[in-house]
């Protein structure tokens, strides 16, 4: 039988693990997303990563990284979802592995969060405006050309010019904060 | 220092396709040979992809709002688009949805009787990816959809099912049904034991807003021993295709006059023969009459569910 105060204490961490999961979740959604670009793929990542820490609530150390801790678990399902998938115009298993091993530390996730949301606002409206539609609206770029006036491809050009814009702002901001 | 430059241009361009989800087969193997080979591919890669990662959650800043002159809209993933997707049936079952920057949950209910059936939910689709790319031909491989098939936003009169956005079938004037299928491969989800019985559970909801009933929408699920890969051959010979499917079943709905322009469920349930590898799924619309009208047609919220019910021996 059971003792009540075992199961009371799973109970709690369980209930622990998910508190800092949900405070963490930016981190851990950023970490997921990067090895998963595909939005609907890194849900999928995100729900199992949720079950599985939920699951495993006892094996968390308490004090020790939660980030890093909960990161680990979002690598295997990253690799369990990749596997699934099987398709062919995806990173390897080997080259995923290697990301994760090189991965960002949490810290820098988030001085990464904090200097995106100022280079953001260095945008040209336009070009915040088909952020917000990719990433917000979850538009496709054929939805995105059609609303913006623009063709498919020239979308495609313009969010990759994003995307590198921000990185070279974010690495500047990093920098000049050290 | 030009030749540098060019590298990481050609490298930060393999990148963001990979973002895109818009690499080709040799290009996905030239990035992955890239990332596993030098330390400094995979940085530029984590730097790049970390702004993908979190743009998302930065797009809900206030001050971006105001800048875009947009009124604020919730993250399409949110409130009327929480996503199912694969649970593991074995496990207390959680369901989180996205739910503004934030995560929700809710446990469902434990299974009444574990031991005499156990159903898995080994599908979920409501078509949510706008990039979503249907194969127009019979599936040449498990685990993928094929079919006359896109991804498209839900509309006022017709609100997705399940989450934003729906499938609309391919309107081609003179066909009479479109289709779009999907292969489950038996291999991946173990044998039942011999005190088990199997079956599939399909469900989807279709709509068409037309006020004259001309539409029919159908699901059917056949069985084969073959591989997934070796499916299409059997399904496209139909001199020979009833001497080798194992089971099938198929249901049409057909609108009646007194029903609305709302989402239809269509349901289908089959045994699975022992010795099934691999289970066809097709779900179908079209004209009711050869010649009939055209019409838009939708498909939402299709699920399979792998039941496994305990048969006592006498």
């Amino acid at each position: 039988m059971t003792n009540p105060k075992d199961e009371r204490e799973a109970r709690s961490a369980t209930e622990e693990v998910q508190l800092l999961f949900v405070r963490h979740e930016n981190s851990i959604r950023a970490f997921v997303r990067a090895l998963q670009p595909t939005l609907f793929d890194a849900d999928d990542v995100m729900q199992e990563t949720f079950l599985t820490v939920s699951r495993k609530a006892s094996s968390f150390e308490p004090g020790t990284n939660f980030v890093a801790w909960a990161c680990g678990i979002a690598r295997l399902k990253v690799l369990e979802n990749f596997r699934q998938k099987k398709r062919g115009n995806v990173l390897s298993e080997a080259a995923i592995n290697a990301l994760a091993e090189d991965a960002p530390s949490p810290q820098l996730l988030s001085e990464t969060q904090r200097a995106l949301e100022a280079c953001l606002e260095k945008l040209a409206p336009k070009v915040r405006d088909l952020l917000w539609r990719r990433y917000s609206r979850r538009q496709s770029s054929t939805e995105m050309a059609e609303a913006a006036g623009m063709t498919s491809n020239a979308v495609r050009v313009a969010l990759s010019k994003a995307r590198v814009a921000l990185r070279d702002c974010i690495s500047s901001q990093i920098q000049s904060a050290q | 220092m030009m030749k540098e430059k060019d590298t990481n241009s050609e490298l930060d361009a393999l990148i963001n396709a990979c973002l895109d989800g818009r690499l080709s087969e040799a290009e996905a193997d030239r990035l992955s040979q890239w990332i596993e080979e030098s330390s400094e591919a995979r940085q530029r890669y984590w730097q790049l992809a970390s702004v993908h990662g979190m743009i998302e959650q930065s797009m809900q800043s206030a001050s971006l709002k105001a800048a875009t002159g947009e009124e604020f809209v919730t993250p399409v993933k949110t409130v009327d688009r929480f996503r199912w997707s694969r649970i593991s049936s074995t496990a207390a079952g959680i369901l989180i949805g996205i739910f503004g920057a934030s995560m929700v949950w809710a446990y469902t209910v434990p299974r009444v009787d574990p031991a005499q059936r156990e159903s898995r939910e080994i599908l979920i689709e409501s078509f949510e990816d706008p990039e979503m790319k249907f194969p127009r031909r019979f599936p040449t491989n498990a685990n993928r959809w094929f079919g006359g098939m896109r991804s498209v936003p839900g509309q006022g009169g017709m609100p997705a099912v399940e989450g934003a956005r729906v499938g609309q079938f391919a309107n081609v004037p003179q066909h009479r049904f479109s289709d779009v299928r999907y292969i489950v491969d038996f291999d991946e989800y173990g044998e039942p034991s011999d005190k088990h019985t199997r079956s599939i559970e399909v469900s989807g909801s279709f709509f068409s807003p037309d006020l004259d009933h001309t539409s029919v929408f159908r699901i059917d699920v056949a069985a084969f021993s073959e591989a997934p890969e070796a499916v299409q051959p059997v399904w496209i010979d139909r001199e020979h295709f009833n001497d080798v499917v194992l089971q099938r079943v198929g249901r049409n709905y057909r609108p009646e006059p007194g029903d609305q322009a709302t989402w239809h469920e269509v349901k289908v349930s089959m045994e699975i023969p022992r010795g099934a590898r691999s289970l066809v799924v097709s779900l179908s619309a079209g004209k009711r009459v050869p010649g009939g009208a055209s019409s838009d047609r939708y498909l939402d919220a299709v699920r399979v569910n792998l039941v496994d019910t305990f048969v006592p021996v006498d």
